[in-house]
């Protein structure tokens, strides 16, 4: 991935058609210099990243994003080509001015006017590339794993003399920036210990886009309002949902009462109905439950016994319908032999002897 | 759309504490085990019902009186004739429709014979009386009647 010699230059300016979020398809990224640092030095800056054990936050400036995507859609130069063309505007004019280390006035000029040309060039591919999203080129690489942070110093060159650096210590991100004329501020290492990334297309090309594009300060307070709103008819979905979650299992278990309520009542009804039916069934039947009526065959089989075992049997029932008459009671002589059905006897002062047995005993049984 | 944690635990708070309320607030149905229990009493009604249907119905009121008094006439009893007045109606709600007859004769003779027929019909015995080797016995023959015929039908 990296080494200490240049494996290819690449430029801010450029459009570079890259991976989509999650290797999904792939996408045009322009890239801006995104610096670590405890604070940006810019007062646009915006947090790109925040602070984590490995690397201070991370800053994008809004100039640069608006100014890469006005760049990618052909309306501007970016800064990174700006930077570059002034860097080769003054190695020309170096050369041409006794070796001084400020272009020139006439370079400068001379410089403009090639990027403006160059602008013109691209305008037509700009109008393909006006989706572009941006990232900070820290990010990206960092994102896709091909910065060795125990390196101190990585860099991504321009040109052999510019490029993008990324200071590290001991193993944390302390601060990146854009390099000029070989000086790479805020560290006594030189260009010649820096691991160098390779750049060209053909690596970039195989690179992943990180999830998060850079926004500019106006937009992240857009995106938290529009989070803000999103979150307010979540919850108001949310709380109609319930509703109606809660207004359907109401309805529900009352349709259930409703109907195990009926249930019951037909039921109920039904068996109301059913027993006031075998009431009358039973009635009107001839069942074994009722005929031969019990209380008149113990009666009369008594009689008859009483009457063949004993002799001038006398009796009066009047009436023995009726709860109140609880035993029959006859009188008589004693009796010429044994007794089947249960009763009792008295014998009364003149030799007869009452006998008693009650209604609902049995006719068999031994005597008392 | 992302979701985060906090929104989650919102709309699970929400719906909770919603269809607690819904749960709260509405009737509570019978428990089915009730309904299933009332259910299961109409098959037992309904199975009774069957089995009632197979026993045999009261007979004719007219034409078993008829044929108990040929009966009697055979044990050697005498029909005692009973005044029938509209008392012969059902006196309680489960009793079928009556006629009160009387017969007496001869105690051994009537006593067995009154035994067999009350094995025979469906009869209640009212009242006996047994004196001087005469029973006497009044008694109430059950049957099915159309209301009409009552009178006059059972003055025999």
């Amino acid at each position: 991935m990296s080494s200490r010699a240049a494996k290819g230059h690449f430029s801010l300016d450029d459009v570079h058609k890259i991976g989509g979020v999650g290797g999904i398809g792939s996408r045009n990224v322009v890239f801006i210099s995104d610096e670590y640092a405890e604070v940006s030095r810019h007062p646009d800056g915006v947090v790109l990243q925040q602070k984590t054990a490995s690397s201070l936050p991370s800053w994008v400036r809004d100039a640069d994003i608006e100014r890469a995507r006005n760049f990618a859609a052909g309306l501007t130069t970016s800064q990174g080509s700006l930077a570059v063309g002034l860097q080769r505007s003054a190695t020309v004019g170096a050369n041409n001015a006794d070796a001084s280390e400020q272009p020139t006035r006439k370079g400068i000029a001379a410089s403009l006017a090639a990027l403006r040309q160059k602008k013109a060039e691209a305008a037509p591919k700009a109008v393909v590339n006006s989706g572009a999203a941006v990232y900070g080129f820290w990010q990206t690489a960092l994102h896709n794993g091909v910065v060795d942070l125990k390196a101190p110093l990585t860099v991504a060159p321009f040109t052999d003399r510019s490029g993008l650096f990324l200071l590290t210590h001991e193993g944390r991100i302390v601060s990146s920036g854009i390099f000029r004329a070989g000086l790479i501020p805020g560290t006594e290492h030189s260009l010649d210990q820096a691991v160098v990334l390779d750049v060209s297309e053909s690596t970039l090309r195989g690179w992943k886009v990180p999830s998060e594009p850079c926004m500019t300060s106006a937009e992240k307070l857009r995106a938290r309002q529009r989070q803000r709103d999103t979150r307010a008819i979540r919850i108001m979905v949310s709380a109609v949902g319930s509703a109606a979650i809660a207004l359907g299992l109401y309805l529900y278990l009352s349709s259930l009462a409703v109907e195990r309520a009926n249930a019951l009542s037909a039921a109920s009804a039904r068996s109301a109905e059913i027993d006031s039916q075998n009431a009358e069934i039973r009635r009107l039947r001839f069942t074994s439950e009722r005929y031969p009526d019990g209380e008149s065959i113990i009666a009369l089989a008594a009689v008859q016994q009483l009457y063949y075992a004993t002799q001038s049997l006398r009796l009066e029932w009047p009436n023995i319908l009726g709860p109140e008459f609880v035993a029959f009671e006859v009188s008589a002589s004693p009796p010429v032999h044994e007794l089947t059905f249960r009763h009792t006897q008295r014998v009364n002062p003149d030799g007869t002897v009452v006998y008693r047995w009650n209604k609902g005993e049995g006719a068999l049984g031994a005597s008392q | 759309m992302k979701f985060e944690r906090i929104d989650i635990f919102i709309g699970l708070g929400l719906l909770f504490v919603l269809t607690f309320l819904a749960w709260l607030v509405s009737p509570t149905p019978v428990a089915a085990e009730i309904v299933s229990g009332a259910e299961q009493r109409v098959q037992l009604s309904e199975l009774r019902q069957a089995q009632l249907k197979q026993q045999p119905a009261l007979p004719d009121l007219p034409s078993a009186w008829q044929q108990l008094n040929i009966d009697w006439q055979h044990c050697g009893l005498t029909i005692v004739n009973v005044p029938q007045v509209m008392d012969s109606e059902p006196q309680s709600p489960d009793e079928p429709p009556f006629w009160t007859g009387e017969v007496n004769g001869p105690a051994g003779v009537g006593a067995t014979c009154l035994y067999l027929a009350f094995q025979r019909y469906p009869m209640r015995l009212v009242a006996l009386n047994v004196t001087d080797d005469v029973v006497t016995a009044r008694y109430r023959l059950y049957g099915t009647h159309d209301p009409i015929r009552i009178i006059g039908a059972n003055t025999q």
